[in-house]
């Protein structure tokens, strides 16, 4: 069962999957040209999801605290085992979190204000698809 | 042909799979089918020669360090290659879980956290020692025979009887000890070996004790009687194994004590008198077997039954060579490496210590008594002199008798010494001295042939020490034992000689005997007779009565060359043949290694006590039996010892050469079923570099041999450990 993105970081967001990581080992022998190289074996895909977490509220502060609150919702996927995500249709497998950051903007806030009781932030969130 | 995997610059790492059976039941019963381990990773695996175990690690990545990964303490393991066809996977590794370590790390800022849990394995060498001593002898008894002691005496089929009080020593002190006629042990129903067992050495009917060869030896211990871990590593008849079948294993081996040890020591340890060593092989049909091999013997390229060990050649590329070629060509590539080529260890003059010389000898002992502690009582016109036990036991008052009450060993003031303790004076104790005057310490000189006891120079060999005599060289012509320490008295100061039959003891503090005998008026002159002149006219001659009459007559005991002595000397004399050690051993240097031998210049010692090995014995002429023709015990080691010592200095003459070679990958066979690189392999040479590791060894070229290879699979790397070269050089 997969879950989609969506739910998880809205619907402002962009999803990239980069090409396999290789793993490779050389072994060089002194004096001469060349190297051997072991193929240890991929590292799997790296997922990059970017995009704007909203809330609103009766004012900043709520809205401020709401956001906070997807935030917390998304940590927790940090600690979550391998799973299966879906977004516009393509499933990525086996994708463990390894870092989510908030964006500041160029003053450096995190938390914009936007209107009265709406409130963004800018995120990335990387992960990795292991098969 | 197809190239494989080592013939390409892009390598795939080579994949482990960790397969296991769950431990069931104490002693456990394994299922015949292997699970797989799917999340192990395998960290690290030794292999090991002779009796080390291999050690196998593995962990599980995925796991947190209190996961329950189902493998229990004994869990039969297998590590190999991931081939789709079982014929052609290697099986790098296989044994039994002996410990599941736990480990976890909370992380600093440098240092991430990490949780581990790990499992440790170990082969059937380690069970083989764990569950498998070897004591006490496997013979016949008296219930092995029908018609036992009869003339119709037969053996019962596979009968034996296992004594735990006999230590297993094969060949115990040089002499035979192995039944002629071998035992058949059956397994559950049906024999499926003959082994030689244990006999007594002095057999001497048709079925004489035989000596134990090597073969034999490794046959008894290998024996399913002594496997307790047969349903894991069966080994119906030891004669079978790889490697057995060669005629160094015909070679007889003396005294080989392997009481006490466990099956895999003891097979080392007949091991090492011969230069050969053993390894544990994996097959892929789940069959494990004990292969032998000798040591650093390597001549083959290709393994094969006959030739378990091969020779290698690692390739370190030339300086701007190109790997290209030489990868293409699949020769193993010499990633990193430490070589010590080391001459501080050399040993070009070795000495070797042998035991102390000892000689059998007869000699004249010295009263190790003052004459005035000897009052003999002459009242009652004798009467008092001496008593019989007879008499003695008649008396109420024994004590009132000077003679019980001094001279007896129930006398109530009772004087030890007098009479009974004799002494050869050896170092000069009973000399010279303001008490004892008892003539010249003893000259060893007088004894023993010059060639022995004197010096280039001239001058005596020993010091005035206290020694201890030791029992005869000569034996019983039945028993083949020593005769013991002989005692002879003489009551006509030496001219004829006597044995007395009493209670003699050697004493410990000095060369010399105590008389034990209660009363010496018991020690009788074997012709019955009586004194003849003096103040004991007519008295009964015994050893008492000689003392008293020396001591009555004021005869003098001094060196018998002495004038005081030769004109009124004692009549009572004592002698002894028994063996002495000297300050001497047998010592052995080895010659100088010739021109271009040794791996040092300088002549480098070492000493090498053979003190148990080797020894010189003599029964010298002066001995009572020298004429006679019974056995005698004697030895001279000489050159013998020296054969040793040479075979020492060749072994170590040349520099110690060892080294570490970590290849860039892992060699297991590339789907040929067995690793490329097995331990009691040797390394022949460093081709690319042009550099050879051969070393002259008795006219023939020996190679650093592999004692360990350690597979890192993480790494994709594999070491080969070689061993110094001149520990596989076997002693003789």
């Amino acid at each position: 069962m997969s879950t989609n993105l969506t739910t998880i970081f809205g619907n402002e967001i962009k999803v990239h999957l980069q090409p396999v990581i290789i793993d490779r080992q050389y072994s060089g022998f002194p004096g001469a040209h060349g190297l051997t190289a072991m193929h240890m074996g991929s590292r799997g895909y790296p997922l990059t999801v970017t995009g704007k977490l909203a809330s609103s509220g009766v004012n900043y502060t709520a809205a401020r605290a709401a956001v906070r609150a997807v935030i917390d919702g998304i940590e927790d996927y940090l600690f979550a085992d391998a799973a299966d995500y879906v977004f516009f249709g393509v499933t990525y497998y086996s994708v463990v979190w390894e870092k989510f950051q908030l964006l500041p903007d160029g003053t450096g806030k995190v938390f914009h204000y936007t209107s009265e009781g709406y409130c963004t932030a800018d995120f990335i969130m990387l992960g990795r698809s292991l098969l | 042909m197809t190239p494989t995997d080592a013939q390409f610059l892009s390598r795939n790492a080579q994949r482990l799979i960790v397969e296991f059976k769950q431990a069931v039941n104490s002693p456990p019963i394994f299922d015949t089918d292997w699970d797989v381990a799917w999340g192990a990773k395998v960290d690290r695996i030794e292999i090991n020669a002779g009796p080390r175990p291999s050690v196998a690690t593995f962990w599980f990545p995925a796991e947190r360090w209190n996961a329950d990964v189902s493998f229990n303490q004994g869990a039969m393991v297998r590590i190999r290659t991931d081939e789709q066809s079982v014929s052609d996977r290697t099986v790098v590794f296989c044994g039994f879980v002996t410990k599941l370590r736990s480990n976890f790390f909370g992380g600093t800022e440098a240092q991430p956290s990490f949780e581990r849990l790990a499992i440790t394995a170990l082969d059937h060498r380690w069970l083989l020692a764990s569950t498998s001593p070897v004591f006490g002898q496997l013979t016949r008894g008296p219930d092995d025979y029908e018609n036992y002691g009869t003339s119709e005496q037969s053996l019962i089929t596979n009968s034996k009887t296992w004594l735990s009080g006999r230590r297993a020593i094969f060949n115990e002190a040089g002499l035979p000890n192995k039944d002629p006629v071998e035992v058949g042990l059956e397994n559950e129903g049906s024999t499926i070996c003959e082994i030689p067992i244990f006999t007594d050495t002095n057999k001497t009917d048709s079925t004489a004790a035989e000596y134990w060869t090597a073969s034999d030896m490794l046959r008894y211990i290998l024996c399913r009687y002594f496997n307790a871990a047969y349903n894991y590593i069966p080994i119906p008849d030891p004669a079978g194994l790889k490697g057995l079948d060669h005629a160094d294993f015909n070679k007889v081996l003396n005294h080989i004590v392997i009481d006490g040890l466990n099956v895999i020591d003891a097979a080392a340890a007949v091991c090492n008198h011969l230069g050969w060593s053993f390894r544990l092989d994996f097959e892929n049909d789940d069959s494990v077997n004990l292969v032998f091999y000798k040591l650093a013997a390597a001549s083959a390229r290709t393994r094969s039954d006959t030739s378990p060990t091969i020779l290698h050649r690692l390739h370190a590329p030339a300086v701007n060579e190109s790997v290209k070629d030489a990868v293409e060509a699949g020769k193993k590539m010499l990633w990193a490496m430490e070589f010590l080529e080391d001459s501080a260890a050399v040993i070009n003059r070795p000495i070797g210590l042998g035991a102390l010389h000892r000689f059998e000898f007869t000699a004249e002992l010295v009263p190790g008594w003052l004459d005035s502690a000897l009052v003999p009582d002459t009242s009652e016109s004798n009467a008092n002199l001496f008593f019989t036990e007879a008499d003695l036991q008649a008396l109420t008052d024994p004590n009132s008798k000077d003679y019980y009450k001094y001279y007896h060993v129930r006398g109530s003031v009772f004087k030890r010494n007098v009479g009974r303790r004799w002494s050869l004076n050896e170092s000069g104790r009973y000399t010279n001295s303001d008490t004892y005057d008892r003539g010249l310490p003893f000259d060893f000189a007088d004894i023993i042939p010059a060639e022995y006891i004197l010096d280039d120079n001239g001058k005596r060999g020993y010091a005035p020490f206290k020694r201890v005599l030791l029992p005869c060289l000569t034996a019983d012509e039945d028993s083949l034992n020593s005769l013991g320490i002989i005692v002879e008295f003489s009551f006509d100061a030496g001219v004829t000689w006597q044995s007395i039959p009493s209670a003699i003891s050697s004493l410990a503090d000095e060369a010399g005997i105590y008389i034990d005998e209660p009363n010496l008026a018991e020690l009788v002159d074997q012709t019955e007779g009586d004194i003849s002149g003096g103040t004991l006219d007519g008295v009964q001659l015994n050893f008492w009565t000689s003392l008293c009459d020396d001591i009555a007559n004021s005869r003098i005991f001094k060196d018998k060359d002495s004038e005081e002595e030769e004109a009124k000397p004692w009549n009572t004399r004592l002698r002894v043949t028994a063996s002495i050690q000297l300050d001497r051993r047998l010592l052995t240097r080895s010659s100088t290694a010739g021109p271009n031998e040794s791996g040092s210049p300088f002549d480098l010692s070492q000493l090498y006590d053979f003190s148990k090995a080797y020894g010189l014995a003599k029964r010298t002429t002066s001995s009572s039996f020298s004429d006679t023709s019974l056995p005698v015990n004697q030895a001279d080691d000489t050159a013998k010892f020296l054969t040793h010592i040479e075979a020492v200095r060749r072994a170590n003459q040349d520099q110690s050469v060892s080294g570490q070679f970590t290849l860039d990958r892992l060699w297991l066979g590339d789907g040929s079923g067995e690793p490329d690189l097995a331990v009691g392999d040797c390394i022949e040479k460093i081709t690319g570099r042009n550099y050879s590791l051969a070393a002259t060894l008795n006219s023939g070229d020996v190679y650093p041999e592999i004692i360990q290879i350690i597979y890192l699979p993480d790494k994709q790397k594999q070491k080969l450990i070689t061993r110094d070269l001149r520990l596989a050089e076997v002693l003789l």
